[in-house]
C-alpha cells in the first residue's frame, strides 16, 4: 500500500486509541501515551492529531458519557475505523518486512 | 456567590478558549481540561497545576482546532453584496437631479484639493534636494546701521564665510553669491564660427557671481566640465544647458569665449542642466567670485551684499556654533562698530526652510509663506467638507422618500447593519465616481492650473504618486463614511410598523441638523468670499495707487555699458537727437529704476550732528533729467543742472568737496526736519567713498515715490548728480500710442550711438507691477476656490431647495386655497433661507475680520476695511441662496393645489 499518510506520532496515537479500546478519549490517550511510551504529549498536540486523523477516515468518534467528574462534559470516544485498522496492519507489516530484510551481520557482528 | 477556592481553575483561560475555540470541538476539549486539571491537583500544588493548565489551554489555540473565520462568510453574504449594488445603482439613477448634485460637487470639491495639495506639495519641496542640505546654512546679517531698528539682511558681508571657515572647525566649506546687478550691467557678446558677434544684455538674465564651491553645496549637476574647478579660474563662465544652447545656437559652448562689456574675456568651463523650480537660488549663468579682486572681498567686512552660504561638519548643533558669533562678530566687527556706534549680529538660517520660512530684507528671491500654504489647504479642506454637507443633506431630506423600502425591507427580516451598510455602500458609490470624475479633470487642468501658479507644479507624472492615490483613498474612505454614516443611521432606524402605516412624518432632530449644516456652508462660503474680496481690493488698490512717478509713459532701455571718456558728452547728444522727435518727452539716465530694490545705502545726517545720529538712506544716481522724465515734484529749491555734478563715489573723491544733493520728503523728516522744507540749503554729512564722510548741500527737496511694492514702506532717498558715468538704465519718456514706431526710432539712434550694445526695452508699469506677480497669483486662486466653494454650496442649496419645495407643497397648496397670493407662497422658501443666512453672517464674518486684518498688516500701505466690504460677501451669497431655490419655490407655487391635494 503505497503513500499510507500516517506520521510516527499519529501512529503512536492510533495503537493507543487500539490498547483503550473502548475507553478512548482524549486525556485518557493522553495518559496511556505517557504510560506506553514516556512521552509527554501537550492536550492540544494531541486533540489536533485526533480530529486530524479523523478527517483522514482512520478514527471515527462519538460524544457520550458525561460525568461530573468533567463538570459535565461529555467525552468524544474515538475508534479505529476498518481503514485505519488496514493503514496499521499495512504499516506493520512493512516494518517486519524490513525487520527481516536486516543482513544477521547487521546488529550481530561485534 | 464568588466563592474563592485555591484550586480554582483561571476564568479567563476558559473564556479564552470559549472565545477563540472551535465550538464544535470544545465540549470535549474543555472536558479533557478539567480532568487533567483535577488529576494534578492530586500530584501538584494548586499553583503548579494552574500552570499546567495554562499551558494546555495555550496548546489548543492552534489553528486546527480555533474557529474558521471564514465559516461566518457564507454564500448569503456575497448574494446580499451584489443586491447591495443593485439597488444602489438604480438608487443613483432614480434619482438622477440628487446624484448629479453630489457626484458633480464632490468632483469638484476633490479636484479642488488635489490642486491645492500638488501645489503645496510643490512648495514643501524646495531646496530638499540639495547634498546634506541638513547642514546647509545661510549667515544672516543683523544690524541696526541707523536709527531704524533692527533689520535682517538675507546679505552679508564677503569676509564672513571665509572667517568662519577660518575660525570654526565646524564649517566645512562655503559659497558666497553676489548678484550680478549690483555690479553692474552685464552686456555679454560672442563671436560664433561664421564670426558673427552676438550681443546680449544680461540684465534679465539670472546671472550670479559666485565661489567654485556653489557647484558642490548645491545640486548643480555639470554635464560638462570639472566641477572641482570650473569655476576656478578668474576668467571663466559656467552656463545652464538651455542659456547655452540660446545663446550659442546649438554650437558646443565649451571653451568658447564670452566678453563681458568687451573688457573682460571669459572662457566657458561648464554647463549645468537646468536648475529645477522648487530651489530658491536661480540662476543661468555663473561667473567665478575671483572675477572680483578676491584678497579685498575676504577682508571686507562694509559691504554686505553677498549671499553667504555654509556647510557644517556632519552632526554639528549650530545653536553651539551661533553662541560662538558674538565673539566672532567682535574680533572682526569690533572696531567698526564702536566707531559707527552700531550692532551687529549673525544667524544661521537653514536652507532648507529659506523659501517657506524667510522674508528677510534682500531676499534673493521672492519666497512664499508656510502660513499661506497651510490657509490654502484649509480653503481645500473646507470644499470637500462643503460638498460632504451637500450629501449629508440632501440624503436625510430625501430620506422620507426612502423610508417605505426601508420598512419593507425590515419587514423581510434585514438587519439593521444590513441596511446601514446598504446606505454606505450608495455613498461610496457616489465618492468612487467623483474620485474618478476629479482624476480625469485634474489631468485636463494641468495646463492651465501651472499657468495660473506661473510654476510647473503639476505633470501627468503625479499619477505615479503612490502618496497621492492614497490621499484619493483616504478620501474616498473618509468621505464616504462621514457623509453616509449619519443619513445611513437616519434611515435604517426608521420603525417598519410607522412606515408602512405611513405615518413617518419628518423629525425635527433632521431638520436641525440640515439647518446647522447649512448654517456651515454659509458660513465657510462667506469667509472665503470676504476674504477673497479684500486680497483683491488690496490688490487693485497697490495697483491703481499713485506711485509718486509717472509710470505709464515710461520705457526704460538698457543703459550703454561699452563706453569711454567721452559716454558723458555721448550721452547728452544722444538725448537731444531722441528729444528730436514729437513723441518723446524728456531723457534721463540712472543706476536705478522704480521696481528695484536699491542696493546702496548708508547713513546721512545733519551737519554738526553726533555720528550715532545718522539715517540709512538709500543712495540713487541720476542725471538732471530725472524728475522731468519720471514727473516727481519739487516740493523745494531747484533740480540739479549739468554744474552740481560732483566726484561723489570716485576713489580718489576730494575730501573737502562741497557736493550738492537732493533728498526726498522721507528722508528730510528721517534727518530730523519735520517740515521737509526746511532742509533747504542745509549741509548734511554723507558717505562719498566706502566710509569716508563727505559734506553736501541740499539743493533741493522731492517728493516721495514708491520705489518698490506698496507692500514696504517709502524710502529715505538721496539723489546725487556723479560727473561720471553710473548709468545702467535709461528711461524715455513718450507721449504716444504709437509705441512701436517710437520704439523703432528709439532703436535706431541707440544702434548708431553705441553699436556694441544690443538694445532692449521694457515699459516701466509693466516691470513694477511684476511685483505684484505673487499677490497675484494669491488672489487668482483665492478666487478660484472661494468660487468653486459658493458654487458647491450653491448647488447643494438648489438640491436642497427641491425636497423643502416638495414637503412644503401641501401647506402651500392649503394657503393658496385659503386665498394666498403667489408671492406670499413664493417666499416661504426664501424666508426660512434668510435666516440662516444672518445667523451665518454672525459666525463667519468676525472671522473673516480677524483673517484679513492679520493679511492686511503685512502691508505698508493698505486699504481701509469698510462695512460695505463685508456686507457685499453676504448679499453675494444671500443672491445665489435665494436664486438656487426661487426657482423649485416659484414652480412650488404655480402647483395647481388641486392636483397636490386629491392625494389627501
Amino acid at each position: 500500500m503505497k503513500g499510507i499518510n500516517l506520521g510516527e506520532f499519529e501512529e503512536i496515537v492510533m495503537l493507543a486509541v487500539a490498547i483503550l479500546n473502548e475507553d478512548a478519549y482524549g486525556y485518557a490517550i493522553n495518559k496511556e501515551i505517557l504510560s506506553q511510551t514516556g512521552r509527554k504529549v501537550s492536550l492540544g498536540a494531541l486533540h489536533a492529531a485526533l480530529h486530524r486523523l479523523e478527517s483522514k477516515g482512520y478514527l471515527r468518534s462519538h460524544l457520550a458519557g458525561a460525568t461530573t467528574k468533567r463538570g459535565g462534559k461529555r467525552r468524544r470516544f474515538f475508534c479505529l475505523t476498518n481503514y485505519g485498522k488496514k493503514v496499521l496492519e499495512e504499516k506493520r507489516n512493512i516494518r517486519e518486512n524490513m525487520w527481516l530484510s536486516i543482513p544477521e551481520v547487521v546488529f550481530n557482528a561485534k | 456567590m464568588y466563592n474563592h477556592n485555591k484550586s480554582n481553575r483561571p476564568a479567563w483561560a476558559d473564556n479564552l478558549l470559549r472565545w477563540l475555540c472551535n465550538p464544535a470541538y470544545l465540549e470535549e476539549i474543555e472536558g479533557d481540561l478539567r480532568e487533567a486539571f483535577e488529576d494534578r491537583l492530586k500530584k501538584h500544588k494548586p499553583w503548579v497545576a494552574r500552570l499546567y493548565h495554562l499551558m494546555d489551554v495555550f496548546s489548543f489555540l492552534r489553528p486546527s482546532l480555533l474557529k474558521n473565520p471564514f465559516s461566518q462568510l457564507n454564500i448569503n453574504h456575497a448574494v446580499i453584496l451584489r443586491n447591495h449594488f443593485k439597488v444602489s445603482r438604480r438608487v443613483l439613477l432614480k434619482n438622477k437631479l440628487f446624484s448629479l448634485i453630489n457626484i458633480v460637487g464632490l468632483a469638484i470639491g476633490i479636484t479642488a484639493y488635489v490642486l491645492i495639495i500638488q501645489y503645496v506639495k510643490f512648495e514643501f519641496s524646495y531646496d530638499q534636494h540639495h547634498p546634506r542640505v541638513d547642514d546647509l546654512y545661510r549667515v544672516t546679517l543683523t544690524t541696526n546701521l541707523g536709527e531704524k531698528g533692527f533689520i535682517t539682511s538675507a546679505t552679508n558681508h564677503p569676509a564672513v564665510a571665509p572667517a568662519m571657515k577660518a575660525d570654526f572647525p565646524e564649517v566645512e566649506s562655503y559659497t558666497r553669491l553676489f548678484e550680478q546687478s549690483i555690479w553692474g550691467t552685464f552686456v555679454l557678446s560672442s563671436t560664433d564660427n561664421s564670426g558673427e558677434v552676438m550681443k546680449l544684455n544680461a540684465n534679465d538674465e539670472h546671472v550670479l557671481i559666485a565661489d567654485n564651491s556653489v557647484l558642490s553645496l548645491f545640486a548643480v549637476s555639470l554635464l560638462q566640465g570639472n566641477p572641482e574647478t570650473a569655476l576656478k579660474d578668474p576668467q571663466s563662465i559656467v552656463l545652464s544647458a538651455s542659456f547655452a544652447d540660446r545663446f550659442f545656437g546649438g554650437e558646443d559652448p565649451m571653451g568658447k569665449t564670452i566678453n563681458i562689456n568687451n573688457k573682460f574675456p571669459l572662457k566657458v568651463t561648464g554647463i549645468f542642466e537646468d536648475l529645477p523650480q522648487n530651489t530658491h537660488i536661480h540662476f543661468d549663468i555663473l561667473v567665478p567670485l575671483s572675477f572680483m579682486d578676491e584678497d579685498w572681498l575676504r577682508n571686507m567686512w562694509k559691504w554686505p551684499e553677498f549671499y553667504n552660504y555654509i556647510r557644517l561638519k556632519p552632526g554639528t548643533n549650530p545653536g553651539t556654533l551661533e553662541a560662538k558669533f558674538p565673539a566672532f562678530i567682535k574680533k572682526y566687527l569690533g572696531e567698526l562698530m564702536s566707531e559707527h556706534g552700531f550692532e551687529a549680529k549673525f544667524e544661521l538660517q537653514p536652507v532648507k526652510d529659506i523659501h517657506l520660512k524667510s522674508h528677510l530684507h534682500k531676499e534673493i528671491s521672492a519666497n512664499s509663506s508656510d502660513r499661506t500654504l497651510y490657509f490654502l489647504i484649509i480653503i481645500s479642506g473646507f470644499v470637500i467638507l462643503i460638498a460632504l454637507i451637500n450629501f449629508i443633506n440632501l440624503s436625510t431630506a430625501k430620506s422620507v422618500e426612502r423610508a417605505k423600502e426601508v420598512g419593507l425591507r425590515k419587514v423581510v427580516g434585514v438587519s439593521r447593519g444590513a441596511l446601514i451598510g446598504q446606505f454606505l455602500l450608495e455613498s461610496m458609490m457616489i465618492n468612487c465616481i467623483s474620485i474618478i470624475l476629479s482624476i480625469g479633470l485634474v489631468s485636463l487642468l494641468i495646463k492651465p492650473f501651472n499657468h495660473l501658479v506661473g510654476l510647473n507644479v503639476l505633470s501627468l507624472s503625479m499619477w505615479t504618486e503612490p502618496a497621492l492615490w492614497l490621499t484619493l483613498f483616504l478620501i474616498f474612505l473618509s468621505g464616504g463614511i462621514l457623509a453616509g454614516i449619519y443619513p445611513a443611521f437616519v434611515l435604517s432606524g426608521y420603525k417598519p410598523v410607522y412606515v408602512l402605516k405611513g405615518k413617518i412624518h419628518q423629525t425635527g432632530q433632521g431638520v436641525l441638523l440640515r439647518k446647522i449644516l447649512v448654517v456651515a456652508q454659509f458660513s465657510i462660503s462667506i469667509t472665503l468670499i470676504v476674504g477673497t474680496f479684500i486680497v483683491y481690493s488690496q490688490f487693485s488698490y497697490m495697483q491703481n495707487q499713485e506711485l509718486g512717478f509717472d509710470a505709464a509713459h515710461n520705457v526704460v532701455v538698457n543703459a550703454p555699458t561699452v563706453v569711454d571718456s567721452t559716454i558723458n558728452h555721448k550721452i547728452e547728444v544722444f538725448k537731444s537727437e531722441l528729444l528730436r522727435s514729437a513723441h518723446i518727452n524728456a531723457v534721463t539716465v540712472t543706476d536705478n529704476i522704480p521696481g528695484k530694490r536699491i542696493t546702496l545705502s548708508n547713513t546721512i545726517r545733519k551737519q554738526h550732528e553726533a555720528k550715532e545720529k545718522g539715517v540709512v538712506c538709500y543712495y540713487v544716481n541720476i542725471d538732471h533729467d530725472f524728475l522731468d522724465a519720471y514727473q516727481i515734484d519739487l516740493l523745494a529749491g531747484r533740480n540739479f543742472t549739468i554744474e552740481d555734478r560732483s566726484s561723489y563715489g570716485r576713489r580718489n573723491t576730494n575730501e573737502t568737496e562741497q557736493h550738492r544733493v537732493m533728498i526726498n520728503k522721507a528722508a528730510a523728516i528721517a534727518m530730523g526736519f519735520p517740515e521737509p522744507e526746511k532742509a533747504l540749503n542745509e549741509k548734511i554729512i554723507f558717505k562719498v567713498w566706502g566710509t569716508m564722510d563727505g559734506t553736501a548741500e541740499v539743493i533741493g527737496i522731492v517728493d516721495n515715490h514708491h520705489q518698490q511694492s506698496l507692500q514696504k514702506d517709502l524710502d529715505p532717498v538721496i539723489f546725487l548728480y556723479p560727473d561720471y558715468y553710473t548709468g545702467m538704465y535709461m528711461t524715455v519718456s513718450i507721449n504716444t500710442r504709437n509705441t512701436i514706431a517710437t520704439m523703432d526710432f528709439i532703436g535706431k539712434q541707440f544702434s548708431e550711438f553705441f553699436p556694441h550694445d544690443p538694445y532692449k526695452y521694457f515699459f516701466l508699469n509693466e516691470y513694477f507691477n511684476r511685483q505684484y506677480r505673487a499677490d497675484r497669483q494669491f488672489g487668482q486662486i483665492c478666487l478660484l476656490f472661494s468660487g468653486l466653494a459658493i458654487f458647491i454650496a450653491a448647488l447643494g442649496l438648489f438640491g436642497l431647495g427641491s425636497f423643502m419645495a416638495l414637503q412644503k407643497i401641501r401647506e402651500i397648496s392649503v394657503r393658496k386655497v385659503l386665498g394666498a397670493s403667489l408671492v406670499q407662497v413664493v417666499v416661504l422658501l426664501p424666508r426660512q433661507l434668510l435666516k440662516l443666512i444672518i445667523i451665518s453672517g454672525v459666525i463667519a464674518l468676525p472671522i473673516a475680520y480677524i483673517m484679513v486684518d492679520k493679511w492686511l498688516s503685512d502691508f505698508a500701505f493698505r486699504i481701509d476695511m469698510n462695512w460695505w466690504m463685508f456686507m457685499f460677501p453676504l448679499l453675494i451669497v444671500f443672491m445665489v441662496a435665494i436664486l438656487s431655490v426661487l426657482f423649485q419655490s416659484i414652480k412650488a407655487g404655480l402647483i395647481n393645489p388641486a392636483d397636490s391635494l386629491k392625494s389627501e
